[in-house]
């Protein structure tokens, strides 16, 4: 009996002292959206239909005032171009500050140099009801009935405003049209060691000047480009050129 | 030694199990939204210590395409709530002189909703905005034009004590059916309850309304490839669902809305009715009104927060015209002042389209 105790103790006390040694390091990604540097929805401000205070490389006045976008497939790779998966999809709305940034905790102990992601979502994951129990999932559908939005499922992108008067109205709505995929995938560099119990960020920042130029000198209109695949090409190439970029 | 030991187990076992009855909510929750300190007296809030009611769960089914619905964790639907709940919807005693019910102003065949422009409150005053489908409520994030409720729950205290409608007090509806004992005994089977407050009444009411579930339309039919649509009914669907028509921006999947605000150009400024902005006191909210489902909208007419148009015609031709511009209007309202500029044909397969989401098991249920 009196051995059978000190071995129960014993065992007690091994189990107890076999504490993880996982390391709490932790990544936080902020989501930015600037015009010259400057926030587009920082707080306080006042933007309404009248208010043109921004004008893009065409010349055209105008706002924002919604900037919805889905961003998937979320991943930071180490430096011996090992892979992981931060996040399937998230959903972004400029103007909530809940969910303009995101935080990963336990990351392994590595040297990370990559972040990769996809802008918008790729065909294989843009399916009708994917995402049906997403809070986002009525903001961001995208109809499937019509041969020009084919084959459905969920926008990329809303950004909406007016333009050059006051009461014209702009609806840059990106997804996949005519059947073509028009997600597309980035890499950009970062730089940081998962030291123990450091917390690092990063800023993905998305200057929204430049969805308009370079390579492509983007008109905003008031028709509708979920019709449009020359639209949707001309923001996604320059979606890959220079609209993102990382700010440590 | 052993003995000694038996009897701390026995104890042990003895104070866990002597577990003190849980107080009711409402009755003695003090941030219950309509307090009620009269309903503490002589431990009245207790559960009935003679006998427990075992309640049935509720069997939701949620249609296929359909988001979970958002049932609060402290109102768990159960079959004796639903039942309970569609006879307080039904009736008269919620109002202060037992003439109006719920379903007044929400009538099953008009998918629960009103088709006077504003409904006429027990003391015939009238109110200032057209009374709401209840189609699909469960599945609204927010209730009334304004969004001035953000669960059924909460929606169901105001038209009871508003002087416009039900002209009623909480107290009184307390009193009526505290001495009502059929009421007494449903409520007991339904929430284990002794003393009926408020609080259990709007709970019922919520569980019967998360019922008014729609999902077996032609469209849905349609959907489920059991019956095919006209040409002209499909070329609506393609209007709705395209930028031709852009209607699914604001009244998509398969809710047929986006649960959001929107200004849709109705009026210049300054606005009669402020919407939104009269909740959260923010100018950018200015003219802006919780965006209905469009499911069964070929009977919920008139149409828009204030009951406006009574056809679908006007509706449509709204949105051809362009509507109005105003600080707050929508980016989505393409092309202000001129509109879709849809033909003829084009308008009627709009409507022949709206019209394939009534649901003739929901308007005779």
């Amino acid at each position: 009996m009196k051995k059978i105790s000190i071995l129960l103790v014993s065992l007690l006390i091994f189990i107890g002292c076999d504490k993880d040694e996982k390391i709490d390091s932790s990544l936080k990604i902020q989501f930015s959206h600037t015009i010259d540097g400057t926030e587009i929805f920082s707080c306080c401000s006042e933007i309404n239909a009248d208010s043109l205070i921004y004008t893009n490389e065409a010349g055209q006045t105008f706002n924002i005032l919604t900037l919805k976008y889905i961003i998937s497939n979320i991943k930071i790779y180490d430096t011996n171009n090992k892979e992981y998966l931060l996040k399937e999809v998230h959903y972004v709305d400029a103007s909530e500050t809940e969910n303009t940034s995101l935080t990963f905790n336990n990351l392994d102990i590595k040297n990370y140099n990559k972040l990769l992601f996809t802008f918008g979502v790729n065909q294989i994951a843009n399916i009708d009801n994917q995402y049906l129990n997403e809070n986002w999932h009525n903001t961001m559908f995208w109809p499937n009935n019509s041969i020009t939005t084919q084959p459905g499922g969920y926008h990329y992108m809303k950004l909406e405003g007016f333009f050059d008067t006051i009461s014209k109205s702009y609806r840059c709505h990106t997804g996949p049209t005519f059947g073509e995929d028009y997600s597309f995938e980035l890499e950009l560099p970062i730089e940081f060691d998962a030291n123990q119990n450091e917390k690092h960020q990063i800023v993905l920042n998305m200057n929204m000047l430049n969805w308009f130029k370079t390579p492509n000198n983007y008109l905003l209109t008031s028709n509708g480009i979920m019709d449009n695949p020359t639209a949707q090409e001309n923001l996604k190439e320059n979606g890959l050129n220079n609209v993102f970029s990382i700010q440590e | 030694m052993k003995f000694k030991s038996s009897v701390i187990i026995i104890c042990i076992l003895f104070i866990s199990c002597q577990k003190d009855l849980e107080l009711i909510q409402g009755c003695t929750d003090k941030n219950a939204i309509n307090y009620n300190p009269l309903a503490n007296i002589n431990q009245d809030c207790r559960y009935d210590t003679l006998k427990i009611y075992q309640t049935t769960p509720y069997n939701l089914i949620v249609p296929d395409g359909f988001p979970d619905m958002n049932i609060p964790n402290d109102n768990p639907m159960t079959v004796e709530g639903v039942a309970l709940g569609e006879l307080l919807f039904h009736d008269p005693v919620l109002s202060a002189n037992n003439t109006q019910s719920c379903a007044s102003c929400h009538i099953n065949s008009n998918a629960f909703s009103d088709p006077n422009q504003f409904s006429i409150g027990i003391d015939g005053f009238s109110g200032f905005r057209n009374a709401s489908t209840l189609t699909n409520v469960g599945w609204n994030n927010f209730l009334n034009w304004d969004g001035s409720a953000i669960s059924l729950e909460e929606q169901a205290f105001e038209p009871i004590r508003n002087h416009l409608e039900m002209n009623n007090t909480w107290s009184n509806v307390e009193n009526d059916l505290n001495n009502d004992s059929v009421y007494l005994n449903l409520f007991r089977r339904a929430f284990n309850i002794n003393y009926i407050d408020s609080n259990s009444v709007v709970k019922a009411l919520a569980q019967y309304e998360r019922t008014l579930i729609s999902a077996n339309s032609k469209y849905d039919q349609y959907i489920r490839q059991q019956i095919q649509l006209s040409p002209s009914e499909l070329n609506g669907y393609v209007i709705f669902n395209s930028e031709k028509g852009d209607c699914f921006h604001c009244h998509g999947t398969n809710l047929f809305m986006n649960n959001e605000f929107n200004n849709n150009g109705l009026d210049i400024e300054p606005f009669i009715d402020l919407g939104l902005a009269n909740i959260t006191d923010n100018e950018n909210d200015k003219g802006k009104f919780k965006t209905p489902t469009l499911r069964n909208i070929e009977y919920s007419a008139p149409y828009m927060h204030d009951g406006r148009f009574s056809t679908l015609e006007q509706v449509v031709e709204h949105y051809n015209n362009g509507g109005n511009y105003s600080t707050t209007i929508d980016p989505l309202m393409k092309n202000i002042g001129i509109g879709l500029q849809l033909t003829n044909q084009e308008k009627n397969d709009l409507i022949a389209f709206l019209k394939t989401l009534s649901d003739d098991d929901f308007l005779n249920r």
